[in-house]
C-alpha cells in the first residue's frame, strides 16, 4: 500500500501546485509571493507567467502593467549589417518590460529545479530563504531600444575650427601665410604648427609627391583672400615659411619617382609680330618670317613639282608608273606600295584632315569672296596632299593668322593652276579683286602681296633649280 | 474580405463536425442543422467574423440525450486563442448555474498546461473534454480507412462478456486518447465494437476496451 499512498502525495501535491499558480496568476501584492515560492519549481514559475499572459497581464507576478499586446509571429530576425541572426524570444514578450523579464529570470535562478512532488517537502526546499525583487530592483541588463527600430545613424561632429584647419591646410613648396578674410573678425594668432602638424605636413607631402608629383598652382579662390597681417606677424610667417624650406626645401631631390613632365606642345604662330604702324619700313620677309617658314616647312619636292607642271599632269598612279617606267626612270617600287599601318591610324592622313580642318572655314571664306567656282575648290587639297605635315604645322592659329595663311595658299595655288594664276595675279602684280580681298581680310594689301607671290615663287623656283 | 470569408468556411466546417460529433454520441440534433449547407450558416450567424459576427461565443451548443433529455452536454467555442485557467473556471461556473455536467471545449490554439491540469481535477464532477479547431475541420469517422465504430452500452457489454466468458482484461485494448475514441467521449472502461471489411469473411470484428 505504500505506493498508492504515494500516489495520493503526488496527487496532492499536484493539486497544491496547481492552487499555487493559480493564486499567483492572481496576485497583487508582491509579498505575498515569499510565502508561496518554496512550494514552486522553475516549471511551475514558467506556467504562471504563461497564465498570466493569456490573461493578458504582465509575466512577472504582481505586476499590473499589460504586456505588448502586439505579439510578432516572426521566428527569427536577421541583422544584415553584424550578419547575424537572432531567435525572437517568445518568452520576453509576455513581460511589460525588460525590468520585469530580469526580475524574473532573477526569482527564476533561486527556483528549485524538481517539483515538490519529487522532492517533497524537505527542509533545504522549506527553508531556503528567496529573495524577492521589489520596485527598487535594478535590472542587471539595460533597457534596450527594440531591435526592429531604426536606429540613428551615429554622427561624430567636429567642430569648426578643425575644419577650417583642415581647409587651410597647405602643402608642399606653396605654403602661404594664413590670411584672415574680412576685418570684421577679431584678428587671431596665426596658427602655430607644432611638431606633430609638421610630421603630418611631412608624410602628406611624401605621398602627394611621391604620387601626383609636384602640387599644382593654388587653388584661384584661394586668391580673393585679402592679405591682412600686420607686419609683426608677417615676420614671423616669414621665419616660419623659411623654417619649413630649410627643413623640406630639398624634399624634392630625394623623390624616389621624378614627377612625370609633359611638355607643353611648341606653339609657332605666338612669334607673330603684330601689324605695326611701320609696315613700309620693314620687309616683307621680316614681316611674315613666320609665314615664310611654315610655307617652307610645307614644301617638298613633289608641291613644287605640282607647282612646275601643274594639275594636268596627273593623269592616275597607273598612268604615271607607266609614264616613269617608258621614260626609263627608276622606280622605287617599294614606295608605291601601300603598307599597312603600324598604328591605329594613318598618321599623314590624319594630319591632312586637320589641317585641312582648321583651314576649311577661312578658305571657303576666301573663295565666297573671290566668287570661285565649286570646280577649282580641290586645288586646295590638292596642293596639300603634296605638303610635308607635322605635329606643329598643321593647326593652332588664331583668326588673322588663319586669314594670312589662306591668302599665301591661294598665291600658292595660282602658281599651280595656271588659269587661276591668270586671273588673279597678271604679270605678277595681283588683281585690283584680290588685293581687296586680302586687304579687307587681313590687312594685306597689293604691295605685300607681290612680295608674298615672290617668295612663294622664289619657293617654288629655287629648291627646283636645286634639284633639277 | 478573403480572410473573413476562410474564418466563416472554417466555422462552419467546425460547427458541423461539432454536431455530427454529437449526434453520433446519441445527443439530438435536428437533421437540417447537421445538413446545413454554408449560406444558411452565413444567414444566421453573419459572415464577418472579425467583426465578431458571428462572434465565436454565438456559436455556443447546448444539446440534449436523446434517452435522457436531463443529460445534456456543452459545446463552447472561447474567444480566446490560447485558453488558460480562468477560461476553465468561467466555463465551469457556467456548467454549475445551469446544473451540466458534460462540456466540450473548442479551443483555436491550445491550452495552458494547468487548464489540463485543472480540467482533470475535475474530471468526476464535470466532464470536460478538448478539441482543437484545426482537428474538427474534418470528421475524422468519414475517412475510409476508419473502420466503424460502435460504442457499447453497459448491458451490451456484459452480454458480451458472459458470450465469451471473458474478464473485461483480456480484450483488446484502445487508448482513451485515441482520435476515434476522443470523438465519441470514451472513458475508462468502456467497451467499442469495431467493424471492418475483410476479403475473406466479409466482415470481421473486434471489441475494444477503453484504457
Amino acid at each position: 500500500m505504500d505506493s498508492k499512498d504515494q500516489e495520493k502525495k503526488e496527487i496532492s501535491f499536484r493539486r497544491k501546485i496547481l492552487t499555487i499558480i493559480e493564486i499567483l496568476t492572481d496576485i497583487t501584492d508582491v509579498s505575498d509571493l515569499q510565502e508561496h515560492l518554496p512550494h514552486l519549481h522553475c516549471d511551475g514559475w514558467d506556467e504562471v507567467i504563461e497564465e498570466r499572459f493569456v490573461n493578458k497581464q504582465c509575466g512577472f507576478p504582481a505586476c499590473s502593467r499589460d504586456p505588448p499586446k502586439k505579439t510578432r509571429t516572426q521566428m527569427f530576425q536577421i541583422d544584415k549589417k553584424e550578419g547575424k541572426i537572432y531567435e525572437f524570444c517568445k518568452q520576453r514578450s509576455k513581460f511589460c518590460s525588460e525590468k520585469c523579464y530580469q526580475k524574473n529570470l532573477f526569482v527564476r535562478k533561486q527556483l528549485d529545479e524538481h517539483p515538490l512532488w519529487i522532492t517533497g517537502m524537505n527542509d533545504v526546499r522549506m527553508n531556503k530563504k528567496y529573495e524577492v525583487p521589489d520596485e527598487s530592483f535594478v535590472s542587471p541588463v539595460p533597457e534596450k531600444s527594440e531591435p526592429e527600430e531604426d536606429k540613428e545613424p551615429s554622427i561624430e561632429f567636429v567642430s569648426d575650427s578643425i575644419i577650417a584647419k583642415v581647409q587651410n591646410l597647405k602643402l608642399n613648396e606653396e605654403y602661404e601665410e594664413p590670411k584672415v578674410i574680412d576685418s570684421d573678425e577679431p584678428e587671431k594668432e596665426p596658427y602655430k604648427l607644432t611638431e606633430e602638424d609638421k610630421d603630418f605636413i611631412k608624410s602628406i607631402r611624401k605621398f602627394k609627391t611621391a604620387n601626383f608629383g609636384p602640387s599644382p598652382v593654388a587653388k584661384p579662390t584661394q586668391k580673393t583672400v585679402k592679405p591682412k597681417l600686420s607686419e609683426k606677424n608677417q615676420q614671423k610667417e616669414n621665419e616660419i615659411l623659411a623654417k619649413l624650406r630649410e627643413k623640406y626645401g630639398n624634399k624634392n631631390a630625394k623623390q624616389k619617382k621624378p614627377p612625370i613632365m609633359i611638355d607643353a606642345p611648341q606653339f609657332h604662330p605666338k612669334e607673330t609680330a603684330e601689324p605695326t604702324e611701320n609696315i613700309r619700313t620693314t620687309t616683307v620677309e621680316e614681316k611674315y618670317k613666320w609665314l615664310i617658314d611654315l610655307i617652307k616647312s610645307w614644301f617638298t619636292e613633289e608641291t613644287r613639282k605640282l607647282a612646275r607642271e601643274g594639275p594636268r599632269s596627273r593623269g592616275g598612279d597607273v598612268e604615271q608608273v607607266l609614264m616613269d617606267f617608258l621614260s626609263g626612270k627608276k622606280i622605287d617600287t617599294e614606295k608605291l606600295v601601300d603598307l599597312p599601318n603600324l598604328d591605329k591610324y594613318n598618321v599623314k592622313e590624319k594630319r591632312l584632315n586637320i589641317f585641312l580642318h582648321s583651314v576649311r572655314h577661312h578658305w571657303a571664306d576666301l573663295e565666297a569672296r573671290l566668287h570661285l567656282t565649286p570646280t577649282r575648290r580641290d586645288l586646295l587639297s590638292r596642293v596639300a596632299t603634296t605638303f610635308h605635315l607635322n605635329a606643329e604645322n598643321i593647326t593652332g592659329w588664331n583668326k588673322k593668322e588663319l586669314n594670312i595663311i589662306v591668302i599665301a595658299l591661294f598665291i600658292l595655288v595660282c602658281f599651280v593652276d595656271v588659269e587661276l594664276g591668270d586671273d588673279y595675279f597678271k604679270k605678277e602684280n595681283p588683281s585690283p579683286e584680290l588685293s581687296a580681298v586680302s586687304t579687307d581680310l587681313c590687312g594685306i594689301d597689293s604691295y605685300e602681296l607681290t612680295g608674298l607671290h615672290d617668295v612663294i615663287k622664289s619657293q617654288c623656283a629655287n629648291d627646283y633649280s636645286v634639284y633639277a | 474580405m478573403a480572410d473573413d470569408e476562410l474564418e466563416t468556411y472554417r466555422l462552419w466546417r467546425i460547427r458541423k463536425t461539432v454536431l455530427q460529433m454529437v449526434h453520433d454520441r446519441g445527443y439530438l440534433v435536428a437533421q437540417e442543422e447537421l445538413d446545413q449547407p454554408l449560406e444558411t450558416f452565413k444567414e444566421q450567424y453573419g459572415d464577418r467574423p472579425s467583426e465578431k459576427k458571428p462572434a465565436r461565443s454565438d456559436l455556443t451548443i447546448l444539446v440534449a440525450h436523446n434517452d435522457d433529455p436531463a443529460d445534456q452536454m456543452f459545446v463552447f467555442f472561447p474567444e480566446d486563442t490560447k485558453i488558460g485557467i480562468k477560461t476553465i473556471k468561467a466555463i465551469c461556473q457556467q456548467m454549475q448555474e445551469q446544473n451540466i455536467s458534460r462540456a466540450v471545449i473548442v479551443v483555436q490554439i491550445g491550452m495552458t498546461p494547468s487548464a489540463k491540469q485543472s480540467i482533470g481535477d475535475m474530471a468526476p464532477k464535470y466532464m470536460l473534454e478538448h478539441f482543437l479547431e484545426a482537428e474538427l475541420m474534418v470528421n475524422i469517422t468519414e475517412h475510409e480507412l476508419v473502420p466503424e465504430h460502435v460504442v457499447m452500452t453497459a448491458d451490451e457489454k456484459a452480454e458480451l462478456l458472459a458470450r465469451y466468458k471473458l474478464k473485461d482484461s483480456q480484450l483488446p485494448r484502445i487508448q482513451q486518447c485515441d482520435p476515434v475514441a476522443r470523438y465519441f467521449g470514451l472513458r475508462r472502461g468502456q467497451v467499442v465494437k469495431i467493424i471492418r471489411p475483410s476479403e475473406t469473411a466479409g466482415r470481421y470484428i473486434t471489441y475494444r476496451l477503453v484504457v
